[in-house]
């Protein structure tokens, strides 16, 4: 299979008045699974859909391989696409619907019948459906339906394999096994592919790469690893999941929050306001003060999910304002934590923002 | 057997009730009636061979009017449906005027348009062509009274159908003809031949809009119901009633072929368009 890497250069779609993308530059490498994540209303399906040629860009180019397809149709792009509602034709068989594509084709392209067939059981194989072929899709369940749609769209095979929120319809525990089997099938097919979800966990589990786009513009880039442990805005940490928000000041010895002063290495002129985030992982708790700087914290709410507590304090120095804290159950039964104790929370790690970039 | 959805008894009875009193009594009395009057009158009034003509243009009148509708009402569905443009609402309404127009009103302005010094006629009548008082002009009147028909039946479903189905198709290669062809076509089959069978029923029994301009030439242009007015006039029930029950069998047997078409077509012919473009 010839796979193809994707380069997008200064794209710019504007309806009307609303930017939909600003000035977007990404490239997708060859054989590269890439996760393009963000809240409804970024621009992600709009991206991906123009890389297919189903909406055309106001500004920029869009490039296979370094070649220009900006202005090629969408049915010459050789592109496999996979709606979120898998858009399957309802009047016919699996096996046809697979088959679409191939026959599709003009004659002198066209395989033969036997060629067509040998490569629609090869794609039912392939998808895991074997004798579901004569079926039709409303005898289908909806990750069944799903896996019809992607074999679809290999049948042709594409030079890149473009997902539109494929796992969005589907329940969470079809959606974790197909979430899976991609990541099994793309090592299989190592078809260029890209992905849109708005799940940050089905991002980062599943893709070698994330990029993450808001209001048209994209936030951060990087390895799962690099998005989860380093969150380059106020907007990545309260996208990726509960951090808990902490409003300060810098000080020349560190960030003083409420009382306590945590040492930071980050260069903020002095009496700024400021706001740090931390994970509730990231956060220790003491019945003493010791020697470091804690907060005192009054434990209001102790909640065990199997190996982990999830742990809510409202803070002893701003009466109003909770913060969550995870603690795995072993750590959670030795310090043998109740509510209503009055606790000393350790920040181990976290990051700090100017105040005024959190107000946006 | 305890059923999920209660009121069966209740609503089977009352549509039973119904349709006896609107459409099975009537026509159990009209055979009545024919039989009534004795087997020779019948068999004198059907055998009648200006009967054999009538009936021989009412039904291809009819049909050909309905193929027309299918396919023009597709094509305004579509507009209708797919596109925006200045006037759209009026357009949608203008659609249901043959319903509405009281049908002898749009006989006398076809007539005067299609004479041969209306505006349409005259222009055509250099070139040879007669539409007024012949089977053409008959096929025109029935085209019009049966045009909203096939729109109505397809606007909705092609409203209802997903456009990501017609640019998956477009993904795979399709061009917009084959994407047509194979994707929308099938799925519209169904609409477009119930409603091109009920533009065929009502054009069987139209008479106030055909009347005008068809002119009434006995074996030429006369339509079946006229033949039934006609007897009418003269007091002639029994003849009348003749008429109308070999009319009617004949329309319950094509409605019926119609319906067993749409019920075969609407399961087969996806299937069969994609083994054609094998």
């Amino acid at each position: 299979m010839n796979t193809m890497s994707i380069t997008i250069t200064g794209i710019t779609k504007d309806f009307g008045k609303t930017k939909v993308l600003k000035n977007i530059n990404l490239t997708v490498k060859e054989g590269e699974l890439l996760a393009l994540l963000g809240p409804s209303g970024s621009g992600k399906t709009t991206l991906l859909r123009m890389i297919a040629g189903l909406e055309h860009a106001s500004k920029g180019d869009i490039f296979f391989d370094g070649n220009n397809m900006t202005n090629v149709n969408a049915k010459d792009r050789n592109v496999g696409f996979v709606f979120q509602h898998y858009a399957l034709f309802s009047h016919m068989k699996v096996k046809d619907n697979i088959a679409y594509g191939l026959r599709v084709k003009k004659k002198k392209d066209r395989p033969t019948k036997s060629q067509i067939d040998s490569k629609v059981n090869e794609l039912l194989e392939l998808v895991k459906l074997e004798g579901l072929g004569e079926r039709y899709p409303s005898q289908l369940s909806g990750g069944q339906k799903q896996r019809v749609a992607l074999a679809r769209s290999l049948a042709i095979e594409p030079s890149v394999l473009l997902l539109d929120e494929p796992f969005g319809a589907l329940d969470a525990q079809v959606r974790k096994e197909l979430r899976r089997w991609l990541r099994t099938l793309h090592k299989q097919t190592g078809v260029t592919t890209v992905f849109v979800t708005h799940d940050q966990e089905e991002a980062l589990d599943v893709a070698d790469q994330v990029i993450v786009l808001n209001d048209g513009e994209i936030i951060q880039e990087g390895t799962p690893s690099d998005i989860y442990d380093s969150p380059n805005s106020p907007f990545m940490y309260r996208f990726l999941g509960n951090a808990n928000e902490l409003k300060g000041t810098a000080t020349k010895e560190g960030i003083s929050i409420g009382g306590v002063t945590l040492a930071s290495g980050e260069p903020l002129a002095d009496g700024e306001n400021v706001v740090s985030y931390v994970r509730p992982h990231e956060i220790s708790l003491a019945h003493t003060s010791g020697n470091d700087h804690r907060l005192e914290v009054e434990i209001t709410k102790t909640h065990p999910v199997g190996p982990i507590v999830f742990i809510e304090a409202r803070r002893l120095d701003r009466a109003q304002e909770h913060i969550e804290i995870e603690l795995s159950k072993g750590t959670f039964d030795n310090l043998s934590i109740k509510v209503g104790d009055i606790m000393y929370a350790h920040v181990e790690r976290f990051r700090t923002f100017q105040a005024n970039e959190y107000m946006i | 057997m305890k059923r999920t959805l209660p009121g069966f008894p209740l609503s089977f009875g009352f549509m039973m009730f119904y349709m006896s009193f609107i459409v099975f009594i009537p026509l159990i009395a009209l055979v009545w009636y024919t039989m009534g009057s004795g087997w020779e009158a019948f068999w004198n009034a059907i055998t009648d061979p200006r009967l054999f003509a009538a009936l021989r243009l009412s039904f291809s009148a009819s049909f050909i009017a309905a193929i027309i509708n299918g396919v023009f009402g597709l094509l305004i569905a579509w507009v209708l449906v797919r596109y925006d443009f200045f006037g759209k609402r009026i357009m949608d309404g203008m659609i249901d005027l043959p319903f509405a127009l009281p049908t002898a009103v749009a006989g006398i302005a076809l007539t005067s348009l299609y004479a041969e010094n209306g505006w349409i006629g005259s222009l055509l009548a250099p070139l040879g062509i007669q539409v007024a008082f012949t089977p053409i002009g008959v096929t025109i009147a029935l085209t019009f009274i049966g045009l909203p028909f096939v729109v109505r039946m397809v606007e909705p479903v092609l409203r209802s159908l997903d456009q990501e189905t017609e640019e998956a198709a477009g993904l795979l290669g399709a061009s917009p003809f084959t994407i047509f062809n194979t994707v929308l076509l099938p799925l519209l089959t169904p609409a477009i031949l119930a409603g091109m069978t009920l533009a065929f029923a009502r054009a069987l029994g139209e008479y106030g809009s055909v009347v005008f301009i068809a002119g009434n030439i006995p074996m030429q242009t006369e339509i079946v119901p006229l033949l039934i007015m006609n007897k009418l006039e003269q007091f002639d029930y029994a003849g009348a009633t003749a008429i109308a029950t070999v009319m009617l069998a004949l329309s319950f047997l094509l409605l019926l072929g119609a319906n067993i078409l749409q019920w075969w077509l609407s399961r087969k012919l996806g299937q069969k368009v994609v083994d054609s473009s094998r």
